[in-house]
């Protein structure tokens, strides 16, 4: 016997079964389509919320730094402008302050010195400032004394006492043979290099035409 | 919790000190000043090791002592505006002499060659000889007059190139 021919399975019920089975199919699919839209729509909301977290985070992270670079360099910054390190070079002052960093023990030792022309300063130790341009000042200078002893010392009293950043960069020691001298004296002559920090902007001094 | 960061950066702000300029340019003067402040060659303790490395040498005497950063340097005679200088990556000693004209001349070659080896060690650099005291280039000559006793006794060059920031 053929089932749909039963009473119990007309083909009314059956009809009417595969459409509830249908529709609970399609009501199936529009929620589990919804469910995933939901998820998605909140997987969206939690990623944009993790970016501005990792924003704002990022954002601590650089005011942290910022804030410990300006506590770790404010005060050294500082100390270098009340030194008068930043100030604009004056070749004139320039010229007192070498006489005045001469003086002591080794007075009369140096014979003369040459200020010489401005020239813009680039090198690895300013590769990463923007703020200031740096200019070096050559200062050659020539001296007599009687020893090494006496040329240390006088080397080390111009860079204790010389102000602004300022480096002896070459040296030339000869012998004096010709002086007759039982002790023969040292001529010197030595380049001294005065690093200025101008501003971004600034020529070169107006005084960098002369010596 | 993104509030709190933010409120948190707010806060670090405005505890951070005033200043002329941002931080990082600070942290760069700064340390800028430091760094051209090191270019100052310590004569004492290149002349210490210069004297430590003649020691063995009793008979070679110097006339000459020399220092400088090797590579372009910035001209005072220039007259127009000078670009800036490459930063140096040596510094070039070099010392001349003589050496007494009794001597054996295979020894004095000898000796202003260990000289300039010993050199380059002390300054933790390379040494190399400018000029023998006796020319032993195949193209070369050598004249001498060993019973002239006003003669000029031979003279010696040897140099060395230290990297910057080797310590001798």
């Amino acid at each position: 016997m053929n089932i749909t021919q039963s009473s119990r399975y007309t083909a009314a019920a059956l009809t009417a079964t595969i459409k509830y089975c249908v529709i609970a199919l399609i009501v199936c699919i529009l929620l589990i389509g919804s469910m995933r839209a939901r998820r998605s729509a909140a997987e969206h909301r939690d990623e944009v919320a993790a970016q501005h977290i990792r924003t704002a985070k990022a954002n601590l992270d650089r005011a942290n730094e910022r804030r410990a670079l300006t506590e770790k360099y404010l005060a050294p910054y500082n100390r270098l402008v009340h030194e008068g390190s930043m100030q604009r070079f004056d070749r004139a002052a320039a010229g007192d302050w070498f006489e005045a960093a001469i003086r002591g023990p080794e007075d009369g030792a140096v014979e003369g010195y040459v200020i010489g022309k401005d020239v813009p300063y680039a090198g690895a130790e300013n590769a990463e400032l923007t703020a200031f341009r740096i200019i070096s000042h050559p200062l050659e200078f020539t001296a007599r004394v009687d020893d090494e002893d006496e040329f240390v010392d006088l080397m080390k009293s111009i860079e204790a006492r010389l102000p602004g950043t300022s480096a002896a960069e070459a040296c030339s020691l000869s012998r004096d043979r010709e002086s007759g001298l039982k002790v023969e004296p040292l001529a010197v002559r030595c380049n001294v290099v005065w690093y200025e920090f101008a501003p971004p902007d600034a020529a070169l001094s107006a005084n960098a035409g002369g010596t | 919790m993104a509030a709190h960061f933010d409120a948190m950066a707010k806060d670090s702000e405005r505890m951070t000190p005033a200043a002329d300029l941002d931080a990082e340019q600070l942290r760069a003067a700064v340390q800028t000043r430091e760094q051209l402040l090191k270019r100052n060659i310590d004569a004492e303790g290149l002349m210490q090791a210069i004297a430590a490395a003649l020691a063995p040498f009793p008979d070679l005497d110097i006339d000459l002592l020399e220092w400088s950063y090797a590579g372009p340097a910035a001209s005072p005679a220039s007259s127009s505006p000078s670009p800036a200088p490459s930063p140096a990556k040596s510094i070039l000693v070099r010392v001349g002499g003589h050496i007494s004209a009794h001597q054996p001349k295979a020894e004095s070659n000898a000796a202003v060659l260990a000289l300039a080896a010993a050199i380059g060690r002390q300054l933790a650099g390379a040494g190399s000889v400018e000029k023998l005291p006796f020319d032993v280039a195949p193209e070369g000559s050598l004249t001498s007059k060993p019973h002239d006793g006003a003669a000029s006794p031979p003279q010696f060059s040897v140099s060395a190139t230290i990297p910057v920031g080797a310590k001798p």
